[in-house]
């Protein structure tokens, strides 16, 4: 008689989900390009992890002019290629919240044996939508409290406010991108703080950002001397 | 009749990383009294292995000599306490030494409580005790060493009785992977009807060493009591 018929057969996955300000200001100083080369490194890097005590899942939740689960959450080293993220339109963050509240909450395809998942929001303006009712669902539904939440604002119109609300590691406080290389700056210490993560003997405890390896020059407010 | 079966096994990923089990198991049987216990050093602490080993030792001392009756903050505060002053007396920090914490207390008539701090399962073939909350993306987050509020504690009553009659503690190392818990310890159990706890144990570890799940790394301990088998 063997037990392993109740013993799951795949490995514990860790959901990155990504969501991502497509709205027609992004078009503009190199952002979209920016972040669409960003998505491309990051979702190699993860493909490329020897899967050894997780496996990196992506999804990716665009909002500009309507919110649209751009990339359904998917094991990094079955992501082949990800179509690229167009800016048009508005920035409908309630939509997106739906979205993201959505996967998060469904267990056929996040289960509970999953690691914390990891939430970025990311976006250069304002809503354009009556967001708070969605925004307000998604930050206090049970799951999303639990995973790392972590936010970049992306040039001087970013509505800072709901950035901060949204993140919820206070060790790794609101990233600031001033121009498109800083929004790859901050892909790159996503990548490599999940990847190591990942890699951890305790991929189930929170996520802890590092940037200082891959940061040049001012950041924000806070000199990010982080103790992890 | 009471049989006690207990196994722990090292994860591979602490084999690769050249670290100790940090999981430990135990249990005792006392004028008419019994308990079982598991507890899962937290990974990322220096000393984990050192307290959960220090836990076992800890709660089977106070359990022993503590009324059945008595109430669960009482029952905890003892053995927490108790905890505490072995771990500093060997001049490690507590948050050194981070572990959670799994318990099923009874008689021989069957009745039992049960405390939970931290990750992990509590269950029978018929009921799992530890609440759906506690199994949510590997809800590593407290432990002795860490937790000071007596609310992060889960806790309860429960009685074998039947074809209910074994109760099944299970560090996340196993826990995690389980698709059915209730599925998993009926099997076990029926497993190990009229079968040797030797021969049992020996099943178990030869299972947990060839664990199914792909990139499994954790350590896998499982402690069980069952009332009125024969052997």
């Amino acid at each position: 008689m063997s037990l392993k018929k109740f013993v799951a057969n795949k490995p514990r996955p860790l959901p990155v989900i990504i969501m991502a300000d497509t709205s027609g200001s992004m078009s503009i100083e190199g952002k979209i390009a920016s972040l669409n080369q960003s998505l491309r490194d990051m979702i190699k890097s993860f493909s490329e992890e020897g899967r050894t005590r997780a496996e990196i899942h992506v999804a990716v939740i665009t909002f500009g002019g309507s919110a649209q689960v751009h990339l359904p959450l998917t094991p990094a080293h079955q992501i082949n290629q990800i179509d690229e993220l167009i800016a048009t339109g508005g920035t409908p963050l309630g939509e997106a919240c739906l979205l993201a509240k959505d996967l998060i909450e469904n267990k056929e395809i996040i289960s509970s044996r999953a690691y914390r998942p990891v939430i970025i929001l990311l976006s250069d303006g304002n809503p354009t939508d009556n967001y708070s009712s969605a925004f307000n669902e998604l930050i206090n539904s049970e799951r999303a409290n639990k995973a790392t939440r972590l936010a970049l604002s992306i040039g001087a119109d970013a509505d800072d406010s709901v950035l901060n609300d949204f993140n919820n590691d206070l060790e790794a406080p609101l990233f600031y991108a001033k121009n498109a290389s800083d929004i790859h700056r901050f892909f790159r210490a996503v990548t490599m703080s999940v990847s190591n993560h990942s890699k951890s003997q305790a991929p189930n405890e929170r996520l802890k950002l590092d940037f200082s390896e891959v940061v040049e020059g001012e950041l924000a407010d806070d000199d990010f001397e982080l103790d992890f | 009749m009471l049989k006690f079966i207990k196994t722990s096994v090292i994860g591979p990923g602490h084999i690769v990383d050249d670290l100790p089990n940090q999981d430990s198991v135990g249990y005792f049987r006392s004028n008419g009294y019994w308990a079982i216990i598991a507890c899962d050093g937290m990974g990322s602490r220096p000393l984990s292995n050192i307290g959960s080993q220090i836990a076992i030792q800890s709660i089977k001392s106070v359990l022993k000599v503590t009324d059945f009756r008595s109430p669960a903050k009482t029952v905890i505060a003892e053995f927490y306490q108790c905890w505490l002053d072995a771990v500093k007396s060997r001049m490690i920090k507590p948050n050194d030494a981070v572990t959670t914490v799994l318990i099923a207390w009874g008689d021989n008539s069957g009745d039992f409580r049960w405390f939970q701090l931290g990750d992990g399962i509590i269950c029978t073939r018929e009921v799992v005790y530890t609440p759906k909350s506690k199994d949510e993306f590997s809800n590593f987050t407290t432990g002795l060493g860490l937790s000071k509020n007596f609310n992060d504690w889960s806790l309860g009553y429960g009685r074998l009785s039947g074809t209910d009659n074994s109760i099944l503690l299970m560090t996340d190392g196993i826990s995690e992977d389980i698709t059915d818990h209730s599925g998993f310890t009926d099997a076990l159990i029926k497993f190990s009807h009229n079968k040797s706890s030797r021969r049992i144990k020996k099943y178990l570890k030869n299972q947990l060493i060839h664990w199914p799940t792909p990139f499994h790394t954790d350590d896998k301990s499982l402690a069980m009591v069952i009332l009125n088998d024969k052997k």
